[in-house]
């Protein structure tokens, strides 16, 4: 604890770490205390969004407007209480409309913003992977980027291979076709199962670090406390 | 109107089948006699008739008491015609026992009481033996049945006081009057009347209907106003129902002689049928019962007013009494002699005709019951031989006595009064004891003349005691007849009281029992080796008390199939658990495997072991320098990193005023990992001068955006500043808000409020991905930066602009944090703690896996290989 720390601070700083306390109590099993203090946890984050919510949305963005007169946020006040229909099931065909605006909406920013800044960037990327043609290939950096580049493709490739189940087994040049398919939606599941192995070691990493986070916070104040500054 | 093949009913009138038992408009019984039995020849005739088709007798009789002055002729009367049933059976006894007045039509003897012989003997001495009801003459043209009914003001009178063949006495009854052959007697012999004390009969134990008859001063009752002789006229008769029989002699004059004599002069012979006729005031004739009325309206000849409901009781005795002379209802009928049966009545009944003495043509005798008939001619050997003088009484009982033996019915009430106190006679059960009949003084006062001429007859004519005696007969075919066919067949016995209508008010219900018509139709299914007897009996339900109605099975269990497991190939249970696995959603199984089980104390053990082996190392690698003092920190790792340096440099090249968007996208849980990384970074961009705007997309965005200040003034004394904060909703659509002033397109926008670079703060890809695809899709596109947690690091790198994405820099995670705080020169920091222990926890769970790979390695091969 700084010097100067108010009380405020330091109650507030125990009761986290209080808190943290409970909450890593479930690596010894399911017992109230994680559970006190969950429900703590997730009582204060639902009462606090509600209060965002109607302060920020309702109050400033509906209400101000329509107490000055701007009949034009009529709309979405009247879109607003339609939707509140879906809660009852024999009138929830009347919000249907502004679940359709919704949808309707949402889909087409996230569909231009998907195209525009992710399968655009990544296809261009991926053909740039192949572009080995001004990689030196005399150094090591030339054949890392040459190899890189065939990673990336061909990675890609197999991991949507991987996604093909109609391919029977046939006869001929088809079923080479079919061998081949499987041969590459095999090396798919590796270069899928590799991804999935990586994102599991982030999330590890993300755990040990609030683990470690939280226990400097723990031996800190402690440490503070025991330790006359 | 019964005509020869159809018949009416008596109750409604409809018309019935002749042969019918029971009417079909209104279910009444309907009288067993549908034709008229001809005492002469004992052909058939319908009921309507009233001369035999066959032989010319006379098929109905009436009742007419002879008046005193025709004392002769009344006892002329009396032996050329039977007026009553027990005179003609009297006469018939005596041609038996060779009387010359015996009379005809004859079919039983009945043993006429000493009483009634008195009588007779003593109205025989002064000159009128038998005096009393006579029909018409014979020599009188035949008087149709409905005349004879018919309310006739006056009529023409006879010497014999015959009125047409009816009675004056009998057309129109007094009330008060015992009857008209004892108010005969009286007047005929008033000597005789004032001479003979009052008989002592007491009115509870003589019927009502016989106390009417009798003269008042027998009874004691207030003599009738007027005694009318014949010559008087009498009141208009009451309109007889059409068929009435004429009423026994003997049942008429019943009346023991000592009963009380009426005060007046008895009625004349006019008033007779009056007396029977009305109801008397206070006395009241006695209701006919039920089973009399019901019999036939036709053949009955007075259904009194009141008539009782639901049969006489032996209290009550039936009102008999029929003002037509000509019409003897069927069941007194039946009572009569029964030429057919062919005993020796019958060939005595034929003698009478040629025995007959001159004078009016003997009406036909009453028929006699076939159930008397039957017993007479059965137990003909227990009957006593008949002397000059039968002792009815002692044949009543004896035929009593037989009958009880046979079937134990007993006789109507009327019918058991007769029978004086005789022991032999059979009480039924539940009976009151039936009044003793009174037996009639030798000289009896006003001894009707038909009942004298019977006691006169009973001289040589062995009257029958009927037979079964007085309670205890058989039960008469007629009566027999009317019973429902579905009668219940245990039950209380049927007294001679209980009428066709049913057993006698107070007996109860009877219990019910199938009738056999319906037990034909069931099916003969009887439980295999059990009795119909032993079958049990129902307890509830609709069919409670019977037995055998649902044969009681016993409940077989069928044996199971023995279940033949089928054949099935290691291909097809392959494919089979295959496509099971295919068809199965993963939500399914989802709940079996996420079901809680207990922890056992090895797991407990193991989850101790294991918390230990990872928390320990990072809190010994965190913990110690603060512990140690400021001593060198262990460093396992040298914080370094490609985009680091690349976001380093892109907030690096900033100018002062302007515009950061930071874009907190990241939760409470994933404050710890981020708020360390977002430190550094929130620092150097208050160091260049930028202004922080906060945007985030999360509810609590804004809140941890100021718990991330708040936390930098205390723990590195700085607090930075921001410029605006607002929470934008909808996700990408909030995003795209948020950018809207980047888009020259847009009216309102304004390219100097365009953020000149958005730090975006994410938790997770999503709002990362909403942020670089919106700057994408935007006119002026500001650079990107991220910084991320570990666990979005995989996922966000294809968006690093090294890789052909759009993010100019990236960090992830606490080795980014410590990497990006290296790049500003603070390598102490508390991220590079923390640093260590994710290093340390890092090593502690790849020695977990690897031993764990190690020992499971090892351990499966032995499973796999004991299995």
């Amino acid at each position: 604890m700084t010097e100067g720390g108010t009380l405020t601070e330091a109650i507030g700083a125990a009761i986290g770490a209080g808190l943290t306390l409970l909450i890593f109590s479930y690596m010894l099993g399911d017992n109230p205390l994680y559970r006190l203090a969950l429900h703590i946890f997730l009582g204060i984050l639902i009462g606090y969004s509600f209060g965002v919510v109607v302060r920020d949305i309702l109050f400033i963005r509906l209400l101000e407007p329509l107490a000055e007169r701007k009949w034009e946020f009529f709309v979405p006040l009247l879109l607003a209480i339609v939707l509140m229909t879906k809660g009852v099931r024999r009138q929830a065909y009347i919000g249907n409309m502004a679940t359709g605006l919704l949808i309707g909406v949402g889909t087409a920013v996230a569909l231009s913003g998907a195209l525009l800044g992710t399968l655009i960037p990544q296809v261009a990327a991926t053909g740039r992977a192949m572009a080995v043609g001004g990689a030196d290939l005399s150094q090591l950096d030339g054949w890392l980027l040459v190899g890189r580049g065939a990673l990336v493709v061909l990675g890609t490739v197999c991991a949507l291979m991987a996604f093909y189940f109609t391919a029977h087994k046939q006869r001929g040049l088809a079923g080479l076709w079919s061998r081949l398919v499987a041969l590459a939606g095999g090396a798919g599941r590796l270069f899928l199962t590799s991804a999935f192995a990586a994102a599991f070691a982030g999330a590890l990493t993300s755990a040990l670090s609030l683990l470690a986070e939280r226990l400097y916070r723990i031996i800190d104040f402690f440490a503070r406390l025991l330790t006359p500054s | 109107m019964n005509s020869g093949t159809m018949i009416d009913c008596p109750s409604c009138g409809a018309t019935n089948r002749r042969g019918s038992h029971f009417c079909n408009e209104c279910g009444q019984p309907m009288p067993a006699q549908t034709s008229l039995r001809c005492p002469e020849c004992g052909a058939a005739n319908p009921i309507g008739n009233t001369y035999c088709d066959q032989c010319n007798a006379r098929l109905t009789r009436g009742l007419m008491p002879s008046g005193g002055d025709e004392q002769p002729e009344s006892a002329g009367q009396e032996e050329e015609a039977p007026s009553g049933l027990l005179a003609q059976l009297d006469r018939s006894g005596r041609q038996r026992s060779g009387s010359a007045q015996a009379p005809s039509g004859a079919g039983q003897s009945f043993g006429v009481p000493e009483w009634l012989r008195d009588l007779e003997a003593e109205a025989g001495g002064r000159g009128e033996p038998g005096a009393g009801l006579s029909v018409g003459q014979p020599d009188e043209p035949p008087v149709a049945a409905a005349d004879l009914y018919a309310a006739k003001p006056a009529m023409p009178a006879s010497p014999s006081g015959d009125i047409g063949g009816m009675a004056d006495w009998l057309a129109e009854p007094e009330p008060g009057d015992i009857g008209a052959g004892i108010g005969d007697r009286q007047e005929q012999f008033p000597e005789s009347a004032a001479a003979q004390p009052p008989p002592a009969f007491g009115p509870s134990e003589v019927p009502d209907w016989l106390l009417e008859m009798a003269p008042p001063e027998i009874v004691g009752r207030k003599p009738a106003a007027e005694p009318t002789q014949s010559a008087a006229p009498p009141a208009a008769p009451r309109p007889a129902p059409p068929g009435a029989a004429e009423i026994p002699d003997w049942l008429l004059d019943v009346a023991p002689p000592d009963v009380a004599a009426p005060a007046a002069a008895p009625a004349g012979v006019d008033e007779l049928p009056e007396r029977r006729l009305q109801e008397p005031a206070g006395a009241g004739l006695h209701d006919i019962p039920d089973w009399l009325s019901d019999i036939g309206a036709d053949t009955v000849p007075f259904a009194g007013e009141g008539a009782g409901v639901g049969g006489p009781t032996e209290e009550q005795v039936p009102e008999v009494l029929a003002p037509d002379s000509f019409g003897v209802p069927d069941w007194l009928s039946d009572i009569a002699p029964d030429e057919v049966s062919g005993g020796p009545e019958a060939a005595e009944a034929d003698e009478w005709p040629e025995q007959r003495p001159p004078g009016p043509a003997a009406p036909g005798p009453a028929e006699v019951p076939d159930w008397l008939a039957e017993i007479a001619a059965d137990e003909s050997d227990l009957l006593p031989e008949l002397t000059d003088e039968p002792d009815l009484s002692a044949m009543l009982a004896d035929a009593a006595a037989a009958a009880t033996a046979t079937e134990g019915v007993g006789l109507p009430d009327w019918l058991q009064d007769l029978e004086p106190d005789s022991g032999a006679a059979e009480i039924q059960p539940g009976e009151a004891p039936p009044p003793a009949l009174p037996t009639a003084p030798a000289e009896a006062e006003g001894v009707p003349d038909w009942l004298r001429a019977v006691d006169a007859g009973a001289s040589g004519a062995p009257v029958a005691a009927p037979a079964g005696g007085a309670h205890a007969a058989q039960v008469p075919d007629w009566l027999t007849d009317l019973r429902p066919e579905d009668t219940v067949e245990e039950g209380p016995p049927v007294s001679a009281a209980v009428g066709p209508l049913g057993p006698p008010p107070g007996t109860g219900p009877v219990e019910a029992a199938i009738p056999e018509w319906l037990q034909a139709m069931r099916e003969q299914q009887q439980s295999p080796g059990v009795a119909p007897e032993d079958e049990p009996v129902e307890t509830t339900g609709l069919l409670e008390g019977l037995r055998g109605v649902i044969p009681a099975q016993s409940i077989e269990v069928p044996a199971p199939l023995p279940e033949v497991a089928p054949e099935v190939g290691e291909a097809a249970a392959a494919r089979a658990q295959l496509l099971q696995s295919l068809l199965v959603p993963a939500g399914e199984k989802a709940p079996v495997e996420a079901r809680k089980r207990e922890v056992s104390t090895g797991e407990r053990i193991a989850r101790w072991l294991v918390f230990a082996v990872v928390v320990l190392p990072i809190a010994v690698v965190v913990g110690w320098p603060v512990f140690a003092g400021e001593s060198e920190v262990l460093i396992l790792t040298e914080p370094q990193s490609a985009s680091a340096e690349d976001l380093f440099e892109a907030i690096e090249g900033l100018e002062a005023g302007d515009v950061a968007l930071v874009a907190f996208e990241y939760g409470p849980a994933e404050a710890g990992e981020l708020g360390v990384l977002a430190k550094p970074i929130l620092w150097h961009l208050e160091e260049k001068g930028a202004v922080i705007w906060v945007r985030t997309t999360r509810s609590d965005g804004q809140a941890l955006a100021d718990a991330l200040r708040v936390d930098m003034s205390i723990t590195e004394q700085y607090t930075p500043t921001y410029g605006s904060s607002a929470y934008v909703p909808g996700g990408a659509v909030g995003v795209a808000r948020a950018l809207a002033r980047c888009d020259r397109q847009d009216p309102g926008s304004d390219p100097s409020e365009c953020p000149d670079i958005v730090l975006v703060l994410a938790g997770q890809m999503a709002p990362l991905q909403w942020w670089v695809e919106q700057v994408q899709a935007r006119d002026i596109r500001p650079p990107v930066v991220a910084a991320v947690g570990a666990s979005v690091v995989p996922a966000a790198n294809p968006y690093l602009a090294a890789n052909g994405g759009r993010i100019a820099g990236l960090v992830g995670g606490l080795a980014g944090a410590a990497a990006y705080e290296a790049q500003l020169g603070n390598v102490l920091s508390p991220t590079t703690r923390m640093l260590n222990g994710l290093a340390a926890g890092h090593l502690t769970v790849a020695a977990l896996m690897v031993v764990g790979a190690l020992f499971y390695g090892l351990t499966g091969s032995r499973r796999r290989q004991g299995q």
